[in-house]
């Protein structure tokens, strides 16, 4: 690699085509993200996966709130249901990222505690797996 | 001038000790900061970054790869093994994807496009990883969100090292490593 080419000035900050098209770009991402699709009918339905592998479904439009699904392991985490949501609770793992993620409920949302391998993810009844899945 | 035989004298390893604390300062700095914000979970400011394009500019390739590699072995010692497999990812796939458009002499590449790019291949390396621990495609949901997060954090980046140039090119001149 050459000298540190700040230096010699050939390499600049950025040009008005990239901001036009960054800013298309970016405008783009927001349409898909707010205006994907999302298989509404039917109930919702969580499926929680340990170690890649499917571990229980919880039908969440009809599980009685305060319902408490440990998964054992290695590392032990709870999932509490509330409202037709779910969220992990009192999680084992040092980070705490998959308390973080609070209580999810829409298809397609996610949750995960990697150090734990655990991940729960919102689907419907009428599809089980986000279309974008597929 | 080209690029000679790296000696590793005692300045560099200095320089390269001192890049690394800032590094991780900013990144303990940002997760403080992210635990109270508003940002969805996985998403990060990455102004570690700015260090790790420091010495990718100033430096080379091989002591931005080592600061990376240091990185992700702190994150290991504090948070983990998963941690430190995420902060590798990201680290090595963002340094790589750097590297290349730096190296590119068909079209000189700006530094925003750089450190955008940059970002962006860091989240990707990152959810790359976590799809493999996980075992299971449809952890790419986030996919546009960690995108959108990388342009505008490549952004946010790219404007403080420009912001920061002043003092880069100071320490430049003064140790005279490149």
């Amino acid at each position: 690699m050459k000298k540190a080419d700040c230096f010699t000035g050939k390499r600049g900050f950025t040009s008005r085509k990239e901001l036009f098209l960054f800013g298309l770009v970016i405008l783009a991402l927001l349409a898909i993200i707010f205006f994907f699709p999302r298989e509404k009918t039917g109930d919702i339905i969580a499926t929680v996966y340990y170690r890649s592998e499917e571990y229980t479904k919880i039908n969440l439009s009809q599980a009685k709130d305060g319902t408490i699904l440990k998964i054992p392991g290695d590392l032990p985490v709870k999932l509490k249901v509330k409202n037709h949501h779910i969220r992990f609770v009192d999680a084992q793992c040092p980070d705490k990222i998959c308390e973080q993620y609070g209580y999810i409920g829409s298809p397609g949302e996610q949750a995960v505690c990697l150090p734990a391998k655990v991940g729960i993810i919102i689907g419907s009844d009428a599809s089980d797996v986000d279309m974008m899945a597929k | 001038m080209a690029k000679m035989e790296q000696q590793y004298t005692a300045e560099r390893v200095s320089l390269l000790g001192v890049l690394l604390g800032v590094a991780l300062v900013l990144s303990f700095l940002e997760n403080t900061m992210i635990a109270t914000s508003f940002l969805p979970p996985g998403v990060k400011f990455g102004l570690a970054n700015v260090i790790v394009m420091y010495c990718l500019f100033f430096m080379g390739i091989r002591d931005a790869i080592t600061i990376g590699l240091l990185k992700a072995l702190f994150v290991f010692l504090m948070r983990g093994a998963v941690g430190g497999m995420l902060s590798l990812a990201g680290s090595l796939f963002s340094i790589g994807i750097m590297s290349v458009l730096l190296m590119l002499s068909v079209r000189r590449v700006s530094y925003l496009v750089i450190s955008i790019c940059g970002a962006v291949a860091h989240n990707l390396g990152q959810m790359l990883m976590v799809v493999f621990i996980m075992g299971n495609n449809a952890y790419f949901y986030y996919l546009p969100v960690l995108l959108l997060s990388g342009i505008v954090m490549g952004t946010v980046t790219a404007l403080i090292m420009r912001g920061a140039m002043p003092v880069f090119q100071y320490i430049y001149k003064k140790t005279k490593l490149s």
